[in-house]
């Protein structure tokens, strides 16, 4: 049974190879090569776009550290599941109106929607982009470690592995690995094969996340039995702590309401709602993402980690159980106790397969975060820099940006284990959320509102950013932990969410700002929310095509 | 799906928008401390954390609002 692991991987990864290459033959007849490679065509069915957009909300953190907090918090922590429905209903109320006049109008990066209603400024355009870089780039690196980490997880009995002379411990093998395939499989198919192997991620994370709360379950007696052993814990786990206690009420309704719509507003999510076919498909997107996902939390991964706490109980002082370094590792402990015990071999097999699951919730992120970030390099600064290239150079562009982002990722992560590097990529990944956020003032403006002007926008934008930057980890990296300021936003962090926090500045700026500046002129702006509204032609400017 | 007029749906826009952001605000807000209880006299119904059984019905009303708005207030225009 020791070749499991093996088979499972090979299958997995040739299986994310096999999709790339349809994808890239699929694409090969387009006649837009830019939104043919960024969007697909525009054509992304309900299969593919509901997988994608679950698969790239969620990284390894669904199946890891959620978990691990109810581990170590009880049920509080599952109250962070509310921001599903949250972002369940943004996938239609925002993302159809950004599909609407993405397609009428020909845009492929969020910059190139913001930027034309507040007016074409190369300024606004990079604050949006660089907002976007910020939600990106560590998100890149940290799932790259990630697979790494979660490779070494899969084979822990291979110290490590002899390339080409030289020694790598798993976890740098790992990195090398994933990264080469997942920059494969991204470079040749471009966003039909991001999304095809969504789909295969977005269905192994799904299953993995339900079985293992089902098994665990079953492990302790059906639900009866489950329920009883976890009546048993400490009260605390099981009520809900005053604030400004970890996972407190005010925190856990500022992150459901804005945390949520923050990712849904990221450049990769913003694409997947210009490739989207037609608002029927996000209108039942937003259905399969509402009631799937809660499933798969509320009733799967979040009772492993309340069951795990009866099994694996903490130590009287606090700390972690033998076996246990780390709370996020409670899932991987427990399906590797418990499925080979009561399944044999299925159980092997099983535990193969949500590991993989695991890093493929890793890689579904990366490749997805890769994918934007190439777009927003070529779109928004490359096509800037140099307006007369064409579609295929700028494409070509594209897939440069994704070789030295990856290689770059990979490299940071091998070289930079511990270093100051790694540890300030790691800040920026803490706050990815709290940076995304900043653009929600002006996403809601350009969609419902249309009263704010450029000034107010990037005065917002700057805002926001500014405040973000000033909450730990990032603070307490720029003033020293000791800091009064740091101290203060670490207070203020503790009660409410970060992006939420930033959030209310840039508006207040935003709103201000624009009162007392000129708006965009009222044709202009009567045009746009005529596009935002009306229905698209039959013979829009770019092609639509089932994918 | 066929299209209701818009200003007879406006009374069910404001009705869900309402009950979902109150579900919002109130589920893990005051409502998980009245439905919790507290540590030393932590509330069950049929055995189960009543904590966790809110998150559950909390949950619900939120999905059951989009489930609704789905069917009647998102049209198909494409």
């Amino acid at each position: 049974m020791d070749y499991i692991p093996h088979i499972t991987l090979i299958l997995y990864l040739v299986g994310l190879l096999a999709l790339g290459i349809l994808g890239l033959l699929k694409g090969r007849r387009a006649k837009h090569a830019e939104a043919d490679y960024y969007l697909a065509s525009r054509g992304q069915g309900v299969l593919t776009t509901s997988l994608t957009i679950m698969a790239t909300y969620f990284s390894g953190f669904a199946i890891l550290t959620f978990p691990g907090w109810v581990y170590g918090n009880g049920v509080p922590p599952m109250f962070y599941a509310l921001n599903l429905p949250v972002a369940a209903a943004a996938i239609y109320i925002l993302g159809n109106p950004i599909r609407r006049i993405g397609r009428k109008r020909g845009y492929i990066t969020p910059a190139d929607m913001i930027a034309d209603y507040y007016g074409d400024s190369q300024f606004i355009r990079g604050m949006v982009a660089f907002l976007g870089a910020l939600y990106v780039v560590p998100y890149v690196v940290m799932q790259v470690k990630a697979g790494g980490i979660l490779a070494q997880g899969l084979f822990p009995d291979i110290a490590s592995v002899t390339l080409l002379g030289q020694e790598l411990t798993m976890e740098n093998a790992g990195v090398g690995a994933l990264s080469l395939i997942t920059m494969t499989y991204v470079i040749v198919g471009g966003m039909r094969s991001v999304a095809w192997t969504d789909v295969l991620q977005g269905l192994l994370l799904l299953s993995a996340m339900l079985l293992s709360g089902v098994v665990l379950m079953h492990a302790l007696g059906g639900p009866s039995g489950y329920f009883k052993e976890v009546s048993q814990l400490d009260g605390q786990l099981l009520t809900m702590p005053d604030a400004p206690a970890k996972f407190n009420a005010w925190h856990a309704v500022t992150f459901c309401a804005f945390a949520s719509l923050a990712s849904i507003v990221q450049p990769a999510q913003w694409m997947r709602f210009y490739a989207a076919r037609d608002s029927a498909t996000l209108r039942r997107t937003a259905i399969a993402f509402s009631t799937i996902l809660p499933i798969c939390f509320i009733f799967g991964v979040f009772l492993v980690g309340l069951g795990g706490r009866t099994l694996y109980p903490m130590l009287a002082d606090g700390s972690l159980p033998v076996g246990l370094t780390n709370p996020d590792q409670i899932v991987v402990r427990v399906i590797q106790d418990l499925f080979p015990e009561l399944l044999g071999t299925v159980g092997v097999i099983l535990v193969s397969l949500i590991l993989v699951a695991v890093m493929a919730a890793s890689m579904s992120t990366a490749d997805s975060n890769l994918h934007a970030l190439s777009a927003v390099a070529t779109r928004d600064v490359y096509h800037q820099l140099r307006p007369k290239a064409g579609e295929k150079e700028r494409t070509w562009f594209g897939r440069a940006v994704i070789v030295i982002a990856t290689l770059a990722a990979a490299g940071i992560t091998y070289a930079g284990s511990g270093t100051n590097l790694l540890d300030t990529i790691a800040a920026f990944f803490f706050l990815a959320m709290a940076f995304s956020a900043q653009l929600l003032p002006i996403t809601i403006d350009l969609i419902f509102l249309r009263r704010g002007s450029k000034a107010g926008a990037v005065a917002g934008l700057v805002a926001g950013m500014i405040v973000v930057f000033l909450f730990p980890p990032l603070g307490a990296l720029l003033f020293g932990e000791g800091s009064a300021l740091v101290s203060g936003t670490g207070k203020l962090k503790a009660l409410l969410d970060v992006g939420f926090c930033g959030m209310v500045v840039n508006t207040i700026v935003f709103v201000v700002v624009s009162r007392f500046t000129t708006p965009p002129d009222t044709a202009h702006r009567e045009a746009f929310a005529q596009d935002l509204k009306s229905q698209p032609q039959q013979n829009a400017d770019l092609p639509i095509s089932k994918s | 799906m066929t299209d209701p007029p818009t200003d007879k749906l406006r009374p069910l826009r404001i009705r869900l928008t309402v009950v979902f952001l109150a579900a919002l605000l109130i589920g893990p807000g005051l409502g998980s401390h009245l439905a919790g209880g507290d540590p030393e006299n932590v509330r069950f119904i049929f055995g189960v954390p009543a904590l966790y059984l809110w998150l559950v019905f909390t949950c619900l009303v939120m999905t059951s609002c989009i489930l609704i708005a789905a069917r009647t207030l998102w049209r198909d225009e494409d």
